[in-house]
C-alpha cells in the first residue's frame, strides 16, 4: 500500500513538473501566435492601414488603424447554431463599411457555414452604412444582401450583428445611430437620428451622445427580440 | 521479423477503427476535413508511441494495484503536452480539433494498448505495436475524412478535386454523414476481409 | 424568473439540440457497445447520468477553487481524469454499501464510465464555457438525460432489428452506425430551436 501511494505521488510530481515546463515553453508562443492572428484579422478589414491601436470608447473595444478614420470592431451575436463572432472594418466618419469577416461560428456545415465564404463576404465590401435587408433573389441595391440558400436565419443573424456593430461604432464616435428595421421607431430616437444625420465630421456635443446612447439601447434590445422571434420559428434552415 | 509482424497487426488485422472498432468519438467527430483526420491520427499515434515506450520501460517499478491510475496519469501528461504544442504550432487545426485533443486521454486505444501490450512486452515490441496501431488509426481517419471532404466539399486537403459541376453533399459534413459513411466503410472492410478468408 | 427560463433553455438545448451522442459525438463507445437491450441501455444511461451530474458539480468546484485560483490550468486534463476515476470508484463503493439492488443493476457499468469520453468532455466543456455552479450541475444532468435518451432509443431500434434480414457484412457495428446516422438526421431538426 505504501509503495502504491509513493509511486502515484512520484508520478504526479513528475507529471506536474513536466507540464509546467511545457506550459512555460509554449505559452509565449501561443500568445504571440494569437497576437499575430488578431493583427492579421484586423488589418485584413482595414484597406489602407498598416498598423493599429486599441482604444476603448463607450464601453466598446475598437481597433483604430493608422490611416485616419479606419476603425475595426469585433462584434458577436446569436446565430442559428450558436454564437457568431465577426469583425467589421469601417469608417464611421465617411459612413462606409470596408469589409466584414466572420471569425467564429457554429452554423450548420455546408449551409449556414457559407457565411465565411468569399461569395457572402462580397456583400459587405466597400458598402455604405445603412439598413441592410436580406432578399431572396440576387442583390440589386447596395443595401441588399442575397440570402444563403438553406440558411435564411444565419444570413439574417449576420446582417443583424453587422447593423448593430455599425450603430455601436457610430455612437462611439459621437454620431447618432442609423434607424434599422428591426428596431421599433420611438419618437425620441427618430428625432435624434434625423437631427444628427446632417452632422458630418467632428464629434457632436455630449448631450447628443447621451440621447444616442439611449437610442442604441432601444435598438439593441429590439434586435434581441427579433432574434428571439426569428430563431423561434427557425426550423427552416 | 517479429517487429514487422507486430507492426502489420495494427495496420490491418487488428486495425483499431475497422476491426476492433474502438476510439470512435474522434473518428466520427473530427473527420469532416482530411487535414483534421491526419493531424488527429498523428497526434494519437504520438501519444500512443510515447506512452507505450514509457510504460514498457517502467512497468516493473509500478505496483500491480495502482497500474491503471499510473498509466492514466502518464497518458494524460503526454496528451496535455501534445495539446500545448499543437496550439503553439498548428493553431488553426488545434482549434478545429479543440475538445478532441484532450479527449485522447480517454481514447480506449491508448489505455487498451498500454494495458494489453506495453505492460507485458519489451520496449522494441512496444514501439512496433504503437507504430502499427497509431498508423493504423491514422490511415483509417485519413481515409474516412478524405471521403467525407471529397463528397461534402468537393475537395481533399482543401484542393478542389471535383469541379463546379459537382453539387457538394452538405450532409457528409454533418453528424449524420459521419455515422453513415463510417457504417458503410466498416461494412466494406468486412466485405473485403471476408473475401480474403474464403 | 429569467434565471429559471435560462436554466430550462440550457436543459432543453443540451438534451435535444446539442445531444452529447448524436451531435457532439461524445460517448460513442457505450452507445455502440451497450445498446443491445432497452433494459441494460437504460441502466447504463442511469449510471452515466448520475456520474455526469456529480462530475458537473465536481469539475466546477475544482476548476474554480483549485485550478483557476492557483493558475494551474495546464493540469486541467490530468486533474479531471483523476477526479473522474476517483468519483466513479467512490460512487461504486457507496452504492455497494447502501443499495445492493441498485449495485446489481449498475455495478458492471460503473468501471466502464471512467473511460467514457462524454464524462471528461463534460468537464472540459464546463471549463471552456465558463458555466456557473447551477449551470454546471444542470448541464451535467441534462447531458446525462440526453445520453440516456439516445442510447435507449437506439436499443429500442436494435431490439426490433433482431427480426430484420440485415446483409451479413453490415451486421453489428455497421448497421448500428447507419441507424445512428438516421437518428442524427432526425435530431438535426432540433437545431435552431434555441439560440443560446
Amino acid at each position: 500500500m505504501k509503495k502504491s501511494i509513493l509511486t502515484l505521488t512520484i508520478l504526479g510530481i513528475i507529471s506536474a513538473l513536466l507540464l509546467s515546463f511545457v506550459y512555460q515553453l509554449t505559452t509565449p508562443l501561443i500568445a504571440e501566435r494569437q497576437d499575430q492572428d488578431k493583427k492579421g484579422v484586423v488589418l485584413a478589414v482595414l484597406p489602407e492601414s498598416s498598423n493599429y491601436r486599441v482604444v476603448e470608447k463607450n464601453g466598446v473595444t475598437l481597433y483604430e488603424g493608422n490611416k485616419e478614420g479606419e476603425v475595426a470592431m469585433i462584434a458577436s451575436g446569436p446565430g442559428f447554431g450558436g454564437t457568431i463572432e465577426l469583425i467589421v472594418g469601417a469608417n464611421p466618419f465617411l459612413r462606409q463599411i470596408y469589409a466584414v469577416k466572420v471569425l467564429s461560428h457554429s452554423e450548420t456545415p455546408g449551409l449556414g457555414s457559407h457565411i465565411t465564404g468569399e461569395e457572402f463576404e462580397k456583400n459587405f465590401i466597400n458598402k455604405p452604412f445603412g439598413d441592410y435587408q436580406v432578399v431572396k433573389r440576387p442583390a440589386v441595391d447596395p443595401l441588399e444582401v442575397e440570402v444563403i440558400t438553406g440558411a435564411t436565419v444565419s444570413t439574417e443573424m449576420v446582417v443583424n450583428i453587422v447593423k448593430n456593430a455599425m450603430n455601436q461604432m457610430l455612437v462611439a464616435y459621437g454620431f447618432n445611430p442609423i434607424d434599422v428595421t428591426s428596431a421599433p421607431i420611438t419618437t425620441g430616437a427618430t428625432d435624434a437620428t434625423t437631427g444628427a444625420t446632417d452632422t458630418t465630421g467632428s464629434a457632436t456635443v455630449t448631450t447628443g451622445a447621451t440621447v444616442t446612447t439611449g437610442a442604441t439601447d432601444t435598438a439593441t434590445s429590439a434586435t434581441d427580440t427579433s432574434t428571439g422571434a426569428s430563431s423561434a420559428g427557425g426550423g427552416e434552415e | 521479423m517479429k517487429f514487422l509482424k507486430i507492426f502489420k497487426n495494427g495496420l490491418w488485422d487488428e486495425n483499431p477503427t475497422f476491426r476492433i472498432v474502438i476510439g470512435m468519438c474522434p473518428t466520427l467527430a473530427i473527420t469532416n476535413a482530411a487535414i483534421n483526420g491526419l493531424v488527429m491520427g498523428l497526434a494519437t499515434a504520438f501519444v500512443l508511441l510515447t506512452t507505450e515506450i514509457i510504460i514498457s520501460l517502467v512497468k516493473k517499478l509500478i505496483p500491480e494495484n495502482v497500474r491503471i491510475p499510473s498509466y492514466v496519469l502518464i497518458i494524460a501528461t503526454m496528451v496535455t503536452t501534445v495539446d500545448y504544442f499543437l496550439q503553439a504550432f498548428l493553431p488553426g487545426i488545434a482549434s478545429a480539433l479543440s475538445l478532441f485533443i484532450p479527449l485522447i486521454v480517454v481514447n480506449c486505444i491508448i489505455l487498451g494498448r498500454a494495458e494489453a501490450f506495453a505492460s507485458r512486452n519489451s520496449v522494441t515490441d512496444s514501439i512496433a505495436d504503437a507504430l502499427g496501431m497509431g498508423l493504423g488509426f491514422t490511415w483509417a481517419l485519413l481515409l474516412l475524412s478524405s471521403i467525407r471532404e471529397l463528397l461534402g466539399s468537393g475537395s481533399i486537403f482543401g484542393y478542389t478535386i471535383l469541379g463546379a459541376w459537382y453539387p457538394p453533399m452538405a450532409i457528409m459534413l454533418l453528424p449524420a454523414g459521419a455515422f453513415i459513411s463510417l457504417g458503410i466503410l466498416i461494412g466494406f472492410m468486412n466485405f473485403i476481409s471476408r473475401k480474403g478468408v474464403k | 424568473m429569467e434565471q429559471f427560463t435560462h436554466i430550462l433553455l440550457l436543459f432543453v438545448s443540451t438534451v435535444l439540440v446539442n445531444n452529447f451522442i448524436l451531435v457532439r459525438f461524445l460517448g460513442i463507445c457505450p452507445f455502440l457497445g451497450v445498446s443491445n437491450q432497452i433494459g441494460t441501455a437504460f441502466s447504463m444511461g442511469l449510471a452515466t447520468t448520475f456520474v455526469m451530474t456529480l462530475t458537473g458539480m465536481a469539475s466546477w468546484l475544482i476548476n474554480t477553487f483549485i485550478l483557476e485560483k492557483f493558475g494551474l490550468q495546464f493540469l486541467e486534463t490530468v486533474t479531471f481524469i483523476i477526479v473522474i476515476a476517483a468519483l466513479v470508484q467512490f460512487v461504486e463503493m457507496f452504492i455497494k454499501k447502501t443499495s445492493p439492488v441498485l449495485y446489481k443493476a449498475l455495478g458492471i457499468f460503473l468501471p466502464l464510465i471512467t473511460t467514457n469520453c462524454a464524462i471528461l468532455g463534460l468537464a472540459l466543456i464546463i471549463t471552456s464555457e465558463a458555466y456557473s455552479f447551477i449551470e454546471s450541475v444542470v448541464f451535467g444532468f441534462a447531458a446525462g438525460v440526453g445520453f440516456t435518451l439516445a442510447i435507449v432509443l437506439m436499443a429500442g431500434l436494435r431490439e426490433n432489428l433482431e427480426f430484420a434480414d440485415v446483409p451479413g457484412v453490415l451486421k453489428g457495428v455497421p448497421i448500428t452506425l447507419l441507424i445512428a446516422g438516421i437518428m442524427a438526421l432526425a435530431f438535426m431538426g432540433f437545431s435552431g430551436l434555441i439560440a443560446m
